[in-house]
């Protein structure tokens, strides 16, 4: 890889806080004009990725370059000509939306005027509210609005739709699909799944600071999960792990819904079916669908991406720099 | 995309961001009604309690009277006792009275001599504590001059008629103004900039500035700087009320106090940030500040004169940040409205407050 390859070019990349490595010998490249997506749980290593390229953190190792500069030589450039959206981060709750976006304007050597991003943000109407009168989505629709506010070509986006209600992240969602029509590159993190397939034109699943995966979001279900996968109401009495099915590749029961992963899908149903017959055993609930990311995060991890996995581990927002 | 006002240089840029956070800090100072109206409150409230509660004449001379019985020493009592600003207490002995001198429970001691020594009474007084000691002195000079010719029982070459005059009367009122700027300034730097720096570290509005091209020094200064003119305001608009609507009388030399309330003020920003330093959150930057800012409320000299503590409490707290801006702010409002040695040297010290808590503050500062 060379900073020619992409707008945007990580290699080897590596983090520590102490004892724990937060990221791991991490490298993309990322073509201009795309969604890029890091996917993974909370603690994966997503955020300090995102905030090394960022300039607000010091890499331990690795090389960054984002249009061809050099990130870690020249981070006031980078500042310059990136747009970002930190996760947790406030503003001055007395200033209207209206003075947050032309104070942070007045930051950038070129910046867009505050009423061509009220209306697009649909802001309109809180315009002349104060930051701290504003609702968390509405605060969120700031947030991303100022990481637009220097008219950037690269945008960085932190667990935009975290504490999202559907609706807006479905908002969000169009927003940032509307940055990528107009040529711009945005690189996302969530942990969200529906969020990184919807969005993403490449991502990387990322887990205890390592990529474990890269593509699209089609190349990965096909290439770790090309069958199907069935679920059903857990059977009364019934144990999962008495199932012997046809090319059942993996068997998982979480809150009374089992979950059947497999490589061929009606060889897999028929033999459900007859189990079911045998054992006089109703088959409610049931349904199948094509793989999702989420199941690829399960079978490459073994654990869920929004479970906890139990591990005590600061969230990655609050981090300090020892 | 969008209409950029073209490429600006570096710094004019720099000028023009700084304007914008100033007027954004002002915005977010003044639009913060609570914030406004309690650094207001207790000044104000103070001198009102004081400035009618303390009247006139609470000035007030402790005289502790030693020396041998006799005529000369029953005429001090009698006479000085009846002067409504004395208070006379006899002692046993020289050495008690200057005990007392010493320990504040008198300002003065006077020395009746014996019938044979040649008539000089000995005023002692307390150099420590020199403002309050000329007062004392000067009251006490002027009465035994009027003794003295009560007991020569002839006029003097020149006599003297006093009419009280809208003059500088000692009232506490006066006393307290001086030392209320004083507080005003130490306090609204600590609760202003070290909670707030803190807050913005915690809620992670610096982190929001550092991913923009803002020089972070320039945030910090813009910062320091409105607080720095905030604060004077607030200290005008309390002079004003204190001199103008109350009457306290006090001197205002306009650019001596300003030179040494913004040496004070920035000593106290230094402090701030070296408590910013320390503290990681907003829970607990208010109790270090007030822990600071208690000892010294109390004891600088705001309230009562340091030279009425014990002498070892008094030596320490005449080092204190707000003893020396207490003392100077006072010194130039009430007896010499110029840069006495004295006062140039509490200017000193706070200079030196100043330095070493930027040193401390440079090494302890973290940025998140």
């Amino acid at each position: 890889m060379t900073p020619a390859d992409g707008v945007v070019v990580v290699r080897g990349l590596k983090k520590r806080y102490g004892a724990l490595t937060a990221v791991d010998d991490v490298s993309f490249a990322i073509p201009e004009g795309q969604v890029f997506g890091l996917l993974g749980p909370n603690g994966a290593g997503k955020t300090s990725t995102l905030e090394m390229i960022e300039g607000l953190r010091v890499p331990d190792a690795g090389e960054i370059f984002v249009q061809g500069i050099d990130a870690r030589r020249h981070p006031a450039k980078i500042k310059a000509i990136i747009g970002v959206q930190l996760q947790n981060s406030s503003y001055f709750d007395l200033l209207t939306v209206r003075e947050t976006l032309g104070l942070f304007g007045s930051l950038f050597p070129v910046h867009l005027p505050e009423h061509a991003l009220i209306p697009r943000f649909e802001l309109a109407e809180k315009a002349d509210t104060r930051v701290k009168d504003l609702s968390g989505g509405q605060r969120q629709r700031l947030s991303v609005a100022l990481a637009l506010v220097n008219d950037p070509r690269v945008v960085f986006l932190d667990e935009p739709s975290a504490g999202l209600d559907p609706q807006a992240r479905r908002i969000l969602w169009e927003t940032i699909a509307s940055f990528r029509e107009e040529g711009r590159t945005v690189v996302l993190t969530t942990h969200y799944m529906d969020e990184a397939e919807f969005l993403s034109d490449d991502l990387v699943i990322m887990d205890h600071g390592r990529i474990i995966a890269h593509g699209t979001p089609r190349e990965l279900v096909r290439r770790y999960l090309p069958g199907a996968v069935i679920e059903l109401d857990r059977p009364a009495g019934q144990r999962i792990g008495d199932l012997k099915l046809e090319a059942l590749r993996r068997a998982e029961e979480r809150e009374n819904l089992w979950t059947l992963e497999s490589d061929r899908l009606e060889d897999t149903l028929v033999d459900l079916v007859q189990w079911s017959r045998e054992r006089s055993v109703p088959l409610e609930g049931l349904r199948t669908r094509g793989a999702t990311l989420e199941d690829v995060f399960l079978e490459l991890t073994g654990r869920s991406l929004r479970e906890d996995n139990g591990e005590a581990r600061p969230s990655e927002g609050r981090e300090r720099r020892g | 995309m969008g209409d950029p006002p073209g490429p600006a240089t570096s710094r004019t840029r720099h000028l023009t961001a700084f304007l914008r956070l100033t007027r954004a800090l002002t915005l977010t100072f003044v639009r913060n009604r609570q914030g406004v109206f309690w650094s207001f409150f207790f000044p104000v409230l103070l001198m009102v309690v004081f400035g009618f509660l303390g009247g006139q004449g609470a000035f007030h001379v402790d005289i502790a009277l030693a020396g041998p019985p006799g005529p000369v020493h029953r005429l001090i009592r009698e006479d000085l006792g009846h002067v409504p600003i004395f208070t006379i207490h006899p002692v046993k002995s020289v050495a008690q009275g200057l005990g007392q001198v010493v320990h504040g429970t008198a300002d003065v001691a006077m020395i009746v001599p014996p019938p044979t020594a040649p008539q000089v009474l000995k005023v002692y007084y307390n150099s420590s504590s020199y403002i309050g000691a000329q007062e004392s002195l000067s009251a006490v000079r002027f009465a035994v001059a009027e003794l003295n010719v009560a007991m020569s029982g002839r006029p003097p070459a020149l006599g003297i008629v006093t009419r009280p005059v809208a003059g500088r009367d000692v009232n506490y009122l006066a006393f307290l103004v001086p030392g209320i700027l004083a507080l005003m300034a130490m306090q609204n730097s600590l609760f202003g900039l070290a909670t707030t720096v803190v807050r913005w570290k915690e809620r992670g509005v610096l982190r929001r500035f550092f991913a923009t091209p803002l020089p972070p020094s320039t945030l910090l200064s813009a910062l320091v700087v409105n607080q720095l003119v905030i604060g004077l305001v607030t200290l005008a608009i309390v002079l004003f009320i204190g001199t103008v609507i109350l009457h306290a009388q006090v001197l205002v030399p306009v650019f001596p106090l300003l030179v040494t309330l913004v040496l004070g003020i920035a000593a106290f920003q230094a402090l701030s940030f070296m408590i910013a330093g320390f503290a990681r959150t907003t829970e607990a930057v208010i109790p270090m500040v007030n822990l600071v800012s208690f000892p010294m409320m109390f004891l600088s000299g705001i309230w009562f004169p340091v030279s009425s503590l014990p002498a070892g409490v008094a030596a320490v707290v005449k080092l204190f940040p707000l003893t020396f801006l207490t003392s100077a702010t006072r010194a130039l409002m009430s007896t010499t409205p110029r840069f006495t040695a004295a006062i140039r040297g509490d200017l000193v010290g706070l200079a030196v407050w100043l330095i070493v808590t930027s040193a401390v503050a440079v090494r302890t500062w973290r940025w998140e």
